[in-house]
């Protein structure tokens, strides 16, 4: 069971991820796959404002799993993520536990 | 002509016979009146009548309206004598009704001007030969038109418009082409081959031309990027359609192409997909940012309640504190404790104990429903709960560890309960959930605090979880502290009883009444005695004093004096020279810090009623004495403290006691007044001493007492106790 700040920022999370679905989706037919876009952290963080670039197809690769979100690096936060992966400009960490649940169960590509 | 001459009339009427016979065109003769005298074959062909119907007629008659033209005419040539020649006839005869035709005719007089018999016509067809010319000239008006027509849409056309030859040269452009060729003007573009003057584009431009000539089959709207010669660097876009030009016999004689320039089109394209992603990037970041200020709000609100509730919870833990420290009572303390938590924290709350017995003890129970506390009281000594349970507090009092159950279920009743019966009992309580924490002190847990709640709507929260550990916490504190009083203040009370006498004697004619207030805790042993028994068979000791200091070492000295003095006087029956023993022993048995007061007194009952009283006194407040009449005395006797030196004197007095008069001896917790000198206290006694003339020995004390916890409030600094010994009246 999440404590309200973990259920807070897994909630934020997922939000981030819809956006920046909604962001591949709008931009996918007038694009080219090796084009950069602007997206979102999907850090915790509430103070953030930063942006991660990547490649379309860069982006439908780090989808793949549900439960891995991607950020600016030194935005996890460690006792509900862990990095997986570090690529140029961004990491992609993996959510703990009950996030981890929460993460797959609101994945948008599982629908 | 000369043979002409010489031919005879009849000769002359048979040639003029085989002309109106064969002549392959039209003639005619008509009289001076204008009616046909003579027409030939042709011409009456001409006309659609047969050669008989014309003749004796007028033109009019044959021809209608247009035999009404022709007679105009024919009366002119008559009337003037002048020929007219090659006069074009139009109109329609009953030979081809509804067709427009011509004729091309000659009109010339016969006979001589004053001899004239008519005028004859030779008429010819013309209407095929003035059709098919009229139709080559329309041909080539038509030619001349659609030519002008073409070159003005070309050269009007928005669009690049281009004919080439087999070898792909440029033979037809308009300025549109040229401009998109990047040449300056159609001459360095005719005759030559798009490759040749538009570079990248052109040999693009080419390759499809050279498809459609070669294929026969048009191109379509295909769009092509590339450099132009004289704009190196820049990319245009073109759009173009090419197509065969065909010859009359079909074979392809060129190609024709129509080109639009779609740079700025691409261009408004890539500026409008540029905009739409940063259209798109800009509403998810502006997103993002929306979540994450709603996120900060909710963190914020939830640090703001999480600070409230913290509050609440310090006030509640607080409040329970006060409660539980206002009484040191074991048994009352976790009573409260149980009641503190009713219904803020749960429905039901119990205390369990752990008194080293298989059965534990359910020493406080609260309900939010009072009328279900008894029946849980009742429930709870049928079936005391069970240090080895499964479950319940005695697991929790075993492990250490709390333990919730967010929804109790039956299978989970089943196991908890002891038989069928404790079954039904603990379901008819409609119990839905449980938090139970174990009361820890130093490492040992000595009980369990079990909130449960009935509702269905309720369920126990982080903060009730957090709420509940500092309460239980707190009140295993308190409890330990309880205990540890309740057990001092029983020891405390075991001793200041094994300083006071049970009892106080009977002695003839006298009455006496006591009183101990002790100051402070009761579990602290106080400092002052006082005692009175019978010393012989005559007279009786009475004696009251007060110790240094307070609490165990007290009490050791409060023990050793009352017992030497009360040894003393059961062997010696003078009052100061048990002082002196006393004071010896004292010296004898403590360090020199160590000293008590004492005023010891030996009574004999005088005869018929009264008593004389023999005081000796050491360090102590003087005695007074109530007379019946309401007066009060000082009895003057004054001495060292005992205990302090070995030379030490005391002073010794007679007080008569007659009838009705009262000697009250005190310890100074009555006279010490805070704030005030000795005399306060002093005079504040006496008076209330005065006032209880004629009273009993028991109201006598009562009322000093009360008058005295009057003047120093809720708290005396110092114990009191109070002896009085009164002569009954007679």
């Amino acid at each position: 069971m999440l404590n309200p700040r973990a259920k807070r920022i897994a909630e934020n999370e997922i939000r981030f991820r819809e956006i920046n679905e909604r962001m591949a989706r709008d931009v996918r037919d007038i694009v080219d796959p090796q084009e950069r876009l602007d997206l979102v952290c999907e850090c915790g963080f509430d103070t953030c404002r930063e942006t991660v670039g990547m490649r379309l197809g860069d982006y439908d690769h780090e989808r793949a799993d549900g439960r891995h979100f991607f950020l600016v690096p030194g935005h996890e936060i460690e006792d509900l993520e862990r990095i997986v992966e570090r690529r140029e400009g961004y990491a992609v960490v993996e959510k703990k536990g009950d996030a981890a649940t929460v993460a797959t169960e609101h994945d948008p590509r599982l629908g | 002509m000369r043979e002409d001459r010489a031919v005879s009339p009849a000769r002359t009427s048979d040639l003029l016979d085989a002309i109106f016979r064969y002549a392959p065109i039209g003639l005619g003769f008509w009289d001076t009146d204008l009616r046909y005298r003579r027409i030939n074959p042709a011409l009456a062909a001409i006309n659609g009548r047969a050669v008989e119907d014309h003749l004796g007629r007028t033109l009019p008659e044959v021809l209608g309206p247009l035999g009404e033209e022709v007679e105009e005419v024919v009366r002119g040539v008559l009337d003037t004598g002048r020929p007219l020649v090659d006069v074009d006839v139009f109109g329609q005869t009953e030979a081809q009704p509804g067709v427009d035709r011509q004729w091309r005719a000659t009109y010339y007089p016969v006979g001589p001007d004053d001899a004239r018999t008519g005028v004859a016509a030779a008429v010819i067809e013309v209407t095929e030969e003035r059709t098919a010319s009229r139709r080559e000239r329309r041909a080539l008006e038509q030619t001349q038109a659609a030519t002008a027509l073409l070159d003005a849409v070309i050269h009007a056309a928005p669009v690049a418009i281009c004919l080439l030859d087999l070898d792909l040269r440029y033979q037809r452009v308009n300025a549109a082409l040229v401009d998109l060729t990047g040449r300056g003007s159609a001459d360095d573009v005719l005759g030559r081959r798009p490759s040749e003057i538009a570079g990248d584009m052109g040999e693009k431009v080419e390759a499809l031309m050279r498809r459609t000539r070669d294929s026969g089959e048009p191109v379509y709207e295909v769009e092509l990027a590339g450099e132009l010669p004289n704009r190196p660097g820049e990319t245009f876009y073109r759009e173009g359609s090419w197509f065969p030009v065909r010859d009359g016999t079909g074979a392809v004689a060129g190609v024709a192409g129509v080109v639009r320039d779609t740079t700025e089109r691409h261009q408004a394209e890539v500026e409008r997909r540029r905009l739409l992603k940063a259209a798109v990037t800009e509403r998810g970041h502006a997103e993002a940012a929306q979540v994450r200020a709603e996120s900060a709000r909710r963190a914020a609100e939830a640090a703001q309640t999480e600070a409230e509730e913290a509050r609440a919870r310090t006030e509640f833990l607080a409040e329970a504190g006060r409660r539980m420290a206002s009484s040191m009572d074991f048994e009352r303390t976790l009573q409260r404790v149980a009641e503190i938590v009713v219904p803020r924290v749960a429905d039901w709350c119990t205390i369990t104990l752990d008194r080293g017995r298989p059965q534990l003890e359910v020493v406080a129970i609260a309900h939010a429903d009072p009328g279900l506390v008894e029946l849980a009281r009742d429930l709870s000594r049928r079936y005391p709960p069970l240090r080895d349970a499964e479950g319940g507090a005695g697991r929790v009092i075993r492990t250490g560890e709390m333990k919730i159950l967010q929804e109790i279920t039956d299978e989970t009743l089943a196991r908890l309960a002891q038989d069928p019966e404790h079954l039904e009992a603990i379901r008819a309580l409609g119990l839905r959930s449980a938090l139970v924490v174990p009361l820890t002190v130093s490492g040992r847990t000595i009980g369990a605090l079990s909130l449960i709640h009935t509702r269905e709507d309720r369920r126990f929260e982080d903060a009730d979880i957090v709420l509940a550990q500092g309460l239980a916490d707190l009140a295993a504190v308190h409890l330990r502290n309880a205990q540890l009083y309740t057990e001092r203040s029983h020891i405390a009370r075991t001793l200041q009883r094994g300083l006071l006498p049970r009892a106080l004697p009977d002695i003839p004619g006298m009455e006496l009444a006591a009183r101990y207030l002790a100051a402070g805790d009761q579990n602290v042993v106080g400092g002052d005695f006082y005692d009175a028994f019978a010393a012989d068979e005559s007279s009786w000791a009475i004696m009251i004093g007060d110790v240094a200091g307070k609490g165990p070492e007290a009490a050791t000295l409060t023990s050793l004096t009352r017992h030497t003095l009360r040894a003393a006087a059961m062997h010696d029956d003078r009052p100061m020279e048990n002082l002196r023993t006393l004071n010896r022993a004292l010296l004898a048995e403590l360090d020199s810090t160590r000293f008590s007061t004492v005023v010891h007194g030996r009574v004999r009952p005088s005869e018929p009623a009264g008593a004389v009283v023999t005081l000796a006194t050491g360090g102590h407040p003087p005695p007074l004495v109530l007379r019946a009449d309401g007066t009060v005395e000082t009895v003057p006797v004054r001495g060292a403290l005992v205990g302090w030196m070995a030379e030490a004197a005391f002073g010794e007095a007679d007080v008569e006691l007659t009838p009705g008069d009262l000697l009250l001896l005190y310890t100074d917790g009555v006279t010490e007044v805070r704030g005030r000198g000795p005399e306060f206290g002093e005079n504040h006694l006496a008076e209330s001493l005065a006032a209880m003339a004629g009273r009993s020995a028991e109201e006598a004390v009562d009322g000093v007492l009360h008058r005295a916890v009057g003047v120093h409030g809720e708290h005396a600094p110092d114990d009191i106790a109070l002896l009085a010994l009164r002569a009954l009246p007679a």
